[in-house]
């Protein structure tokens, strides 16, 4: 089988030395005979050491051959029938576990509120009255706001940059971390980084286990071995990958390295070691450094 | 590129539907033809998503409820697929994610079940100290024997005697038929017999003669 014929995905990973486990997408590559014959040998001498891997490579094969059974569709049918009822591509239901979504025209999107919205209250302003008084006029009123507001802002400065790590946004760009392997920019090496100095960014971990743990423990770590931030960490969503929001004002930087953990009760095991690099770029650094 | 096997991965050669999936799955992202698409993926999964779970040992009514599961996760989070690997294999893995929250779920009550079953059965003899001994160094002797096997034939005896495979197991691993499995196997077995029946030549050889000819000898 050519590589063209695979579609637009990108060549299936190396075979693990050692001891690291075969990923799925190595594995069906294997079972698709699209591996060079030195490859395949390599995978087929791990597979002979390793159940973990010729577990999944067998689950793998029976997912690659199904074969349908001795049935007229009428299954395949029925199972389609009561998805289309639940309908869970529509975003309404996206996210949702078990919400029937609303009835109505086909394709329709959500049509939004009619009318500017609606001006929030200022509820803050009866407080501050019963705080310091009848006699408070409505712009002193501001100014103390903004005062304190400005005063609380700094004073959570940290909390609200700890809170930015652990909380991606999904309008902020994603760049891909995984194990063993320096992440210089999403679409190699060679590309620019894609974050702007100063931009925040998500980053997408994926975890360097077997089998996917509730939730992960992440340290990121400076060059100098410092432990700049810890966290806990649950899996967003089914695939088992883990998103964590980072700011590059945070991280001004060069290099640092994730260290992710699985945790399970109380188990705790290593889930890999993600090497990230900024491109040097001069704007990174103030003038004169 | 071919594997290196007699014979490669049957069934799917060339008819793989990862190019039918990645229209689809393209056209569903862009929001067109929404249910269209999701059809199409569904009637490409379907029967492999219940070939999977059937291989982890589901009954069938636990299939379809997974299956459906899986789809709907799919369908949810399918705007977080991000083409870095072949919509097969993310669809697997969430399949397997499925099943293992499935199990996790189930795994109190089924723990429940096997304590009341293994309760009831009545205590069996703890297995002679003498006897496991003599098959661990029995075993380690003949893991070392396997080692000196040619290649094919010492991964078929691996997965068989290690792994406790079955044939077509092992046939899906090695990427061979089961022929040429049983095969390797035969001759795997006849060339341990020859070496072992050399080492134990070789032990009596290298043992001094008891001179007195076993118990009871003497002066």
């Amino acid at each position: 089988m050519t590589a063209a014929a695979r579609g637009p995905w990108p060549p299936p990973p190396a075979v693990p030395p050692g001891s690291g486990h075969a990923g799925a997408e190595l594995l069906l590559s294997y079972l698709r005979a699209e591996l060079p014959e030195g490859d395949a040998d390599r995978l087929r001498e791990h597979l002979t050491g390793c159940p973990d891997c010729t577990e999944m490579l067998l689950d793998l094969a029976a997912f690659e051959r199904g074969a349908p059974p001795a049935e007229d569709g009428a299954e395949r049918e029925a199972s389609w029938r009561r998805l289309a009822a639940a309908r869970p591509w529509e975003p309404a239901a996206a996210g949702g576990d078990a919400e029937e979504p609303a009835a109505g025209p086909e394709d329709e999107p959500p049509k939004p509120p009619a009318g500017p919205p609606p001006r929030r209250r200022r509820r803050w302003l009866p407080w501050l009255r019963s705080l310091l008084g009848p006699r408070l006029q409505p712009a002193t009123a501001v100014l103390l706001a903004t005062s304190l507001a400005a005063a609380a802002g700094l004073g959570l400065r940290t909390i609200q940059l700890e809170r930015r790590l652990a909380e991606p946004r999904p309008d902020q760009p994603l760049v891909d971390l995984h194990a063993n392997r320096v992440t210089r920019g999403a679409g190699g090496e060679d590309e620019p980084w894609p974050v702007p100095p100063g931009a925040s960014f998500t980053a997408v971990i994926t975890p360097d286990v077997e089998e996917p743990f509730p939730r992960y423990e992440a340290e990121i770590v400076a060059p100098d071995d410092e432990i700049l931030w810890t966290g806990r960490l649950t899996p967003d969503e089914d695939v088992g990958y883990v998103t964590l929001g980072l700011s590059r004002r945070k991280l001004s930087g060069s290099r640092y390295t994730i260290r992710l953990w699985g945790i399970d009760g109380e188990r705790r095991s290593p889930a890999g070691t993600f090497r990230l690099e900024f491109a040097p770029e001069p704007a990174d650094r103030p003038p004169g450094e | 590129m071919r594997r290196g096997g007699e014979q490669g991965f049957g069934g799917h050669r060339g008819t793989h539907p990862d190019e039918t999936a990645a229209a689809a799955v393209e056209g569903f992202r862009r929001g067109e033809r929404r249910e269209e698409n999701a059809r199409v993926l569904h009637d490409l999964y379907y029967h492999r998503l219940r070939a999977y779970f059937s291989r982890r040992g589901r009954s069938s009514p636990d299939v379809q409820d997974l299956t459906q599961e899986t789809f709907i996760k799919v369908y949810s989070n399918i705007g977080r697929y991000r083409g870095e690997s072949r919509f097969s294999t993310w669809v697997f893995a969430i399949a397997r994610n499925v099943l293992l929250k499935w199990s996790a779920r189930r795994r109190p009550e089924e723990t429940a079940g096997a304590a009341t079953s293994s309760g009831s059965e009545p205590a069996g003899a703890d297995p002679d100290p003498e006897s496991v001994a003599r098959d661990r160094e029995l075993r380690a002797l003949m893991l070392r024997a396997i080692e000196d096997l040619p290649s094919r034939q010492r991964q078929c005896m691996v997965l068989r005697v290690v792994q406790g495979l079955r044939y077509e197991e092992i046939a899906t691993v090695m990427g061979i038929s089961i022929n040429s499995v049983k095969a390797h196997l035969n001759q795997g077995r006849n060339r341990l017999e020859a070496l072992l029946s050399e080492t134990a030549r070789a032990l009596r050889r290298w043992l001094p003669e008891d001179p007195g000819g076993g118990r009871g000898g003497g002066p």
